[in-house]
């Protein structure tokens, strides 16, 4: 069943349907959080609060095929209140990254179903999570909806509000910081070669 | 050629969002530019390092219940006709009660019966005399008493709070199992849907293929009585 068909079938009063999108769309905004945040119960609280605002607003939706981007703005905006709300800043223990930091790219081209590697593929998630805490908001933002939600630079300047110039500007400055982080955590390619 | 490996070229590039023609040119100036090729590369693992990240399921599910029902509206004075006859009778019992004080009107119940009477007398030794020493005595037990019985009643107030708000949390969690079976169901019957469907289509694609089969060994059949007739009449010529 479509998104579209979804959303008619709530606004026609089937509650099931609205969860049926929430199931789908969870994942995929709680990682956006996530990656935003940096803070798995911040980006928790982030995605339910998207979610009754989406439950709020679902009718104003004029074009369903928009859901997605819909969606992206909201867990943006709610982001960026979040971060603005945070009186104490997160810092971020680089020595320990630093330690732990090629270990877990290393970990991450291991086999699949080796166990040892799953721990540290989390500690990947996490060091590539703590590296985009490191660049500014805008530039994290246009990042992760490039690089991990594969929108193009015209669908991201659309759902910022800004040039499609400005995306490119802020995607590209934003890699000279995490490449900056990366160099300095020592992560590179040959690193990555086991 | 000159270098013009501009960042939003450099993005594009990357991202493949890249014309035809300028990815040409592009990567033939990347041959003959060891320091463009070298700014690409280095865009191009960090890029690669950002895709080793996978994504995480929340620990838990979001599942939204209906409301339990409208909830308590405030009561509002403005434009209600049940808020006015409220109001006027409130103000006349207010009236009543004082007029009634001044006239010393003594209100009683007393077998069943209410008695009232005007002009009734005040006490006569007035609010003190129950303070007087062979009285203290009796307010102490008084109070004690009184004392008890509020504690009572806070202890009772707070236990019908307390059974209350246990029967709320049952009906809440009443309700999202009975929406959790009910979205099950539904999953179910959307999944029985699509089952059904699929066994149709696969019927009607083997129904086909069983009319064509029918078909060819139909033809088989008629080919074959041809030829076998051929064969005895050519026999027969010899």
């Amino acid at each position: 069943m479509t998104d579209e068909q979804l959303i008619n079938r709530f606004l026609g009063g089937e509650i099931a349907a609205f969860n049926t999108l929430v199931w789908r769309w969870e994942t995929c905004l709680y990682n956006f959080a996530l990656r935003y945040l940096g803070d798995r119960d911040a980006a928790r609280e982030v995605c339910q609060r998207t979610f009754v605002r989406v439950h709020a607003r679902l009718h104003h939706l004029r074009d369903a095929s928009k859901l997605s981007t819909w969606l992206h703005q909201i867990v943006l905006n709610l982001c960026r209140d979040e971060n603005r709300r945070q009186v104490r800043r997160k810092t971020v223990a680089l020595q320990e990254i630093e330690k732990n930091g090629t270990c877990a790219v290393q970990a991450a081209l291991l086999s699949k179903d080796d166990p040892e590697a799953e721990a540290c593929r989390e500690n990947l998630n996490e060091l590539l999570n703590k590296a985009l805490q490191l660049i500014p908001e805008e530039q994290r933002a246009v990042i992760i909806l490039k690089q991990y939600r594969g929108m193009k630079f015209r669908e991201i300047a659309d759902l910022m509000k800004i040039s499609e110039s400005t995306a490119k500007s802020r995607m590209y400055y934003g890699l000279v910081g995490l490449r900056t982080v990366f160099e300095k955590w020592q992560i590179d390619k040959e690193s990555l070669m086991i | 050629m000159k270098c013009n490996l501009t960042r939003e070229n450099l993005m594009d590039y990357l991202y493949e969002e890249m014309g035809e023609q300028e990815r040409v040119e592009l990567e033939a100036h990347l041959q003959s530019c060891p320091a463009c090729k070298n700014q690409v590369s280095e865009f191009r693992e960090a890029v690669e390092l950002l895709n080793l990240g996978t994504e995480e399921t929340p620990a838990e599910k979001l599942t939204f219940v209906p409301n339990r029902g409208p909830s308590l509206r405030r009561f509002s004075w403005r434009g209600s006709t049940a808020g006015h006859i409220g109001l006027a009778f409130a103000l006349g019992a207010l009236c009543a009660t004082f007029v009634l004080s001044l006239s010393k009107f003594e209100f009683s119940y007393s077998d069943g019966e209410f008695s009232g009477r005007f002009g009734a007398e005040t006490h006569k030794e007035g609010p003190l005399a129950a303070m007087q020493p062979e009285n203290e005595l009796a307010t102490r037990s008084e109070l004690r008493s009184y004392r008890e019985d509020a504690v009572h009643e806070v202890e009772e107030l707070l236990r019908t709070s307390e059974e209350r708000q246990k029967n709320e949390i049952r009906a809440v969690l009443r309700a999202f199992a009975e929406e959790l079976q009910r979205q099950r169901r539904q999953d179910l019957e959307w999944v029985g849907q699509g089952l059904e469907s699929y066994h149709l289509t696969n019927r009607a694609d083997l129904q086909r293929t069983n009319q064509v089969l029918d078909r060819l060994i139909r033809v088989a059949g008629e080919q074959a009585n041809q030829l076998q007739a051929i064969q005895i009449s050519g026999g027969k010529k010899e």
